[in-house]
Formats: structure tokens, sequence, C-alpha cells
């Protein structure tokens, strides 16, 4: 009765006009920036950013979730019509997708990712619904302790799970814990490495940083590729029905990636990207012919694309019962959230009911209003790929400009982003990752904290992480996952990233 | 690996150390029983450094391939430096100028040198950009944008 009211909540709360425009916003911007590639969700988000912080905290949640989760169902559309992702967990769609296109069955394609994402994206939801308030509860018997060899656990495993180097992806984890202790320390109130500027008191900033990373530093990128003028060869579009034969075959396949996706989206560090591959070897290893895979195999689609949908979902889990992000996306929503005064954790669903409900019921509406988006209105977001990238990335520019300096009136923050534009482009030169630094950087205050009181707790005893058993688990695990690279040079789990350069 | 781990894992050394040693002169790092403000950056600091190195040692290990395209392009190398340099004349000049004429010179720039469109796209493309923008943000969203000298 309890869960009734609770979800009836939700759906009163994701029904006010200002929360159904906001969720509609959200999945077109989504859809948008998964069609356009070059343009991530994070990179999305981050530019919408600043304007949410004039919204109410659930209005800016789900508009914000409303871009992530439409950017994995837009990615499809232009993987397999035009062999171009949209964004990087769409890349395993090309695979399958673009020779079913070819086969002249960009149709069936189209409508198995459009029909499995709904499926994968409303499954994930009921998953996160019912998985996330008993989990909160146990979350509750956290402490310091428990809380630093959590956020150790999330620092190890996304850099185990990195496309490059895992020493590469631990400097880079590093480096943002180093720029998160920027700023007055907040327990003896001394600053630190401010050199005598005002405005990096209160530290650097998150969103310079990442719209530096992730929105200009890819736009430089870009400037490269755009010399060498590509031509986009669009697949045609003649029926877009499964047959019966497909659905016999795509929804086992479909459920497959459902469930593969909601639990590595749960992992610190897994996410959208990671499920997607893992879905499809999964579904390659199971399958009768593997052999086809790859020759426009219809399963090949329907997994990846339940997978990438249902990691959605199961992200939101670890951010909304512990207060900690699993990937980037969801470490600026934390952000976000943060600086509307909202601390996630496990007191988030008892003390903001309405947020947490409301953004369980609005991804229920975003994955229709997605669905509608998507089939009928396949030919204009086709379309949309014909626009000019030198007359969209100056807007990108612009957009960033505006945003940045819109949080705080402050020129340093324009010049932060600027920084973190060099570094970004150079670190993607160079195979370094923005997003274990994006972690570190916005777990750090919090990392440090629990730290230094586990310390001050067990007087200085290291011993104090292995005496709990929820501690020592997640510190044995860690320390695990640290040594597993030197055992096995090759990381199995990467491999399938790999492919993706 | 890439084929500039050694250069890059040497900057991520001076970065580690240049910390380390920055954070024990300007501050308290106290005991492991009673960290101080210096704790984790001296941690961070080291970690930086030391895992520099590793990257360092395993680069030498890799043969490097000889017909590698260069890191840099020309031509590109080149829009992208215009567009940094853009951005920071934006910057350092966004106040003094405010927010409409600085914003419509960024566009301009940017439009016909950067992305090599005609001065009359270029010219068309900024006002409309700008005006929206504005629209966007100073009156929508009420943001304070800044006037300059100018008063706009």
């Amino acid at each position: 009765m309890d869960f009734l009211h609770s979800i009836s909540l939700g759906f009163q709360v994701a029904f006010q006009p200002m929360n159904f425009f906001l969720a509609f916003v959200g999945c077109l911007v989504g859809t948008l920036v998964g069609v356009l590639p070059g343009l991530g969700p994070a990179a999305a988000i981050s530019l919408l950013l600043p304007a949410s912080f004039y919204l109410s905290p659930v209005g800016a949640i789900i508009l914000l979730a409303g871009i992530y989760y439409g950017a994995m169902y837009g990615g499809s559309t232009t993987s397999v019509l035009v062999n171009i992702p949209g964004e990087a967990a769409s890349v395993v769609t090309c695979f399958d997708g673009y020779q079913m296109a070819k086969q002249g069955r960009a149709g069936p394609a189209l409508a198995v990712s459009a029909i499995g994402s709904f499926i994968a994206g409303t499954l994930s939801v009921l998953g996160l619904m019912f998985l996330a308030p008993p989990l909160a509860k146990v979350a509750l018997k956290f402490g310091s302790p428990e809380y630093t060899s959590l956020m150790i656990l999330g620092f190890v495993i996304l850099t185990f799970l990195a496309k490059t180097s895992m020493p590469k992806a631990l400097i880079m984890a590093a480096f943002g814990l180093f720029l998160s202790t920027i700023g007055l320390d907040a327990v003896s109130g001394d600053t630190r490495f401010t050199f005598s500027i005002i405005e990096l008191m209160d530290g650097v900033g998150l969103v310079p940083v990442v719209m530096g990373l992730f929105g200009i530093s890819e736009v430089l990128l870009n400037l490269e590729e755009m010399y060498a003028k590509k031509e986009i060869l669009v697949a045609k579009i003649s029926n877009l029905f499964p047959t019966r034969k497909d659905w016999r075959k795509f929804i086992p396949a479909s459920l497959r990636g459902t469930v593969v996706g909601f639990f590595l989206g749960i992992l610190p560090g897994g996410g959208a990207i990671l499920s997607s591959f893992v879905s499809y070897a999964v579904e390659k290893r199971i399958s009768k012919y593997p052999d086809k895979f790859g020759t426009g195999v219809i399963e090949g689609v329907a997994s990846p694309e339940s997978a990438n949908n249902s990691a959605t979902g199961g992200a939101f889990i670890p951010l909304v019962t512990l207060g900690i992000p699993a990937n980037v996306v969801m470490a600026i929503l934390l952000g976000a959230l943060m600086i509307h005064g909202i601390t996630p954790g496990p007191m988030l669903i008892s003390e903001q009911p309405n947020l947490f409900w409301g953004l369980i019921a609005s991804m229920y509406i975003g994955n229709l209003m997605l669905l509608v988006l998507n089939l009928p209105l396949i030919g204009i977001w086709v379309q949309l790929l014909r626009v000019p990238y030198n007359i969209l990335f100056p807007l990108i520019i612009l957009f960033c400009l505006v945003g940045v300096y819109s949080i705080n009136n402050s020129i340093v923050d324009i010049l932060i982003m600027i920084v973190f534009s060099v570094i970004g482009y150079l670190m993607k030169k160079t195979d370094y990752e923005g997003a274990p630094l994006v972690l570190a950087l916005v777990l750090g205050g919090m990392f440090e904290n629990s730290l230094r009181q586990s310390l001050i707790m067990s007087d200085g005893s290291l011993t104090i992480f292995f005496s709990r058993p929820i501690s020592c688990g997640f510190i044995l695990t860690a320390i695990v996952l640290l040594f597993v690279p030197l055992i096995f040079k090759r990381r199995v789990l990467a491999v399938g990233m790999e492919k993706e350069d | 690996m890439n084929r500039y781990d050694s250069l890059t894992s040497l900057v991520w050394f001076l970065v580690g150390t240049g910390i380390v040693i920055y954070t024990s002169l300007t501050l308290r790092i106290g005991t492991i029983k009673q960290p101080g403000t210096g704790f984790l950056p001296l941690l961070c600091g080291m970690c930086i450094a030391g895992l520099g190195l590793i990257v360092f040692f395993k680069s030498k290990g890799i043969r490097k391939k000889s017909s590698a395209e260069s890191f840099w392009k020309k031509k590109p190398l080149f829009q992208i430096l215009i567009t940094i340099g853009i951005l920071l004349g934006y910057a350092i000049f966004l106040e003094r100028l405010g927010f409409i004429l600085a914003t419509f010179i960024l566009m301009l720039l940017i439009i016909t040198q950067v992305a090599r469109t005609s001065w009359l796209i270029g010219f068309l493309e900024s006002l409309i950009a700008t005006g929206c923008c504005y629209l966007l943000f100073g009156y929508l969203l009420k943001i304070q944008l800044p006037k300059g000298w100018l008063g706009f």
C-alpha cells in the first residue's frame, strides 16, 4: 500500500505541466544528442546544467535524466542508417544494424532498437523502483570506513574498466582527487592551492571542468576531422515492422540485454558503453550461429540496444542510495543535485520522496515519449546529420561560454574551462580518459572527509578498513581488481571496448 | 599504449613531484592519526608521480611505429590555436566590451576564421546567435550579463 502511495505520488509530480514539459524537452534534446556524433550525453547535460539551476530540483533532475536516457535511444538511429554511432554506447549497434540496413532491413533494425530500448528502459525503471528503497536501508548502516572503501572500490573499478591503460586511468583519478582539494579545507578552514584567487576559495567548479573536458575539447578534436569531408550514405527505410520470426528472436535477446545492462549499470565505473559491449559478447557466446554476428543478425541489434538503455536505470541506484555516482553522467547529476542543496544518499528517498518517485514516474513517461519520438521521426533525425559541423560547433562553443559564465558571473570559470579544454584535447590525443578525473573531482570532498574521519576514529590504524565486514569486502575486491591486470596481461572486459578505437 | 606515453608520463611525474614539494612547503600535512590540510594533496601528488614513472617504464618496452601519423595535423592545429586564442580574448574582453558586443565579435571571428564561412553568412549567423542567446539567458532566465563600457 505504501509502495502504491509512493508511485502515485510520483505520477502526480511527473504529470505536473512543467515537469511533463521538462521530461519531453529532456527526451528531445537527448535524442538529438544521441543522433549527432561528436556530442555525448555528458557534454549535453553539462551544457544544460546552468539552465537547470533556475528550475526546481525535481524539474532539473527530470530534465537532465531525460537527456541521458534519450541519448541512448537516439544513438541507434545513425548507427543503423549511416554506420555512424551517435554516441559511444551505440558503437556495437553498427556491427549488425548497418548490415541489416544494407540488406534492405533498416526498418526492422530501427524498430527493434526502439522497441528493445523501450522494454529495457521500462524494466530498468521497475528494477530501480524495487531495488533502491531496500538498498538505501542497508546503506544507513554505512559509516566513514565503509564510504571510504566503497569510493576506493569505485575509483578502482572505473580505472579497471578503462579503455586504455590502468595506470593512466589511475593518474586521472589521482589528479581529479587533487583538484577536489583546491579551495577551503572543510575541517581546518585553511586555503589550499588558491594562489590568492578569491574565486578558487570555493574550489574548482564541476561545470567548467566538465564543459572543458567533454564540450570544447570535443569541438577542438572534431575541428581536425572537419577538413576531411565525409560522404554520408543513408540506407533507405522500406518496412518498419519486424516479422514474426524477428519478434521470436529479438524479445529473448532484448530481455537478456536488459538484465546484463541493468546490473553492469549499477557497478561504479560501469554504464551504458560497457553494458552494450558485454551484452553483445554474451549474445554471441550463447547464439547457435555466432559466426553470423556482424553480418546483420537481429539479436546483435536488440541485445546491446536494450543493455545500454537498462544501464541508465541501473546507474541511478548507487546515486540515490549511496550518493555515489556510477559513471560520469551520474557524477554530473550528483553535482546538479548538490547545487540545488540536495545531497543524494540513503536518506534521499525518505527525505525527498517527491524527487525520487517523481523521477521514477517521469522515466516511465519519458520511455513512452521516446518510443513516439524515435519511430515516426526517424526521417527528421537523419536529416539532422546533414547540418554542417561548421554551423553547429560555433553554437556549442557559445553555449559553453555563456553557460559557464552564468553560474557565478565569473571570468575565472571561463578561464578554467579553457584550460580544461586544452587539457581534455591533449588527453584525448594521448589516450587519457576524462571519466576517472570527473568522478574523483565530484567525490573528492566526500572521500577526504570520510578518510580523515576513519583515520581519526582508528587512531591512525588502517586495519579499520579490514575489521568491518562491509568495508573489508569492498577493499579486498579493490585489491583483487588492482592486481588482476598484472596477472592477466590482457583484460578480457576491455577487449570489446578496444575495438571501438 | 600511446606512442607519446614516455613524454606524457614524464609530464605527470613532474606534476606529481611539484604537488608534493608545494604541499610539503606550504600546507600542514599532519600525521596518520591526525591528518592535516595537506594530507590528501600529498598522497595525490605521490600517486601521480609514482604512476607517471610506471607508465614511463611500461612505455619503454613498446616499439614505436615509424610510419605513424603526426600528432599535429598542420592545418587543423592552426585552427585549434586560433579557437583557443579567440576564447581567451573573449574571457579577457567580455566584461569590458559587454556581453552583446563581445559575443557578436566572438561568433563572427569563429565562424569566419575557424569555420571558414563567408563574412556575410558569418555576420548574419553571429547576429542571430547573439540575439537568441541574449534573449534566452539575459531576458528569459534573467542572468546578469556584463554590460561593459558601452552600456549593453
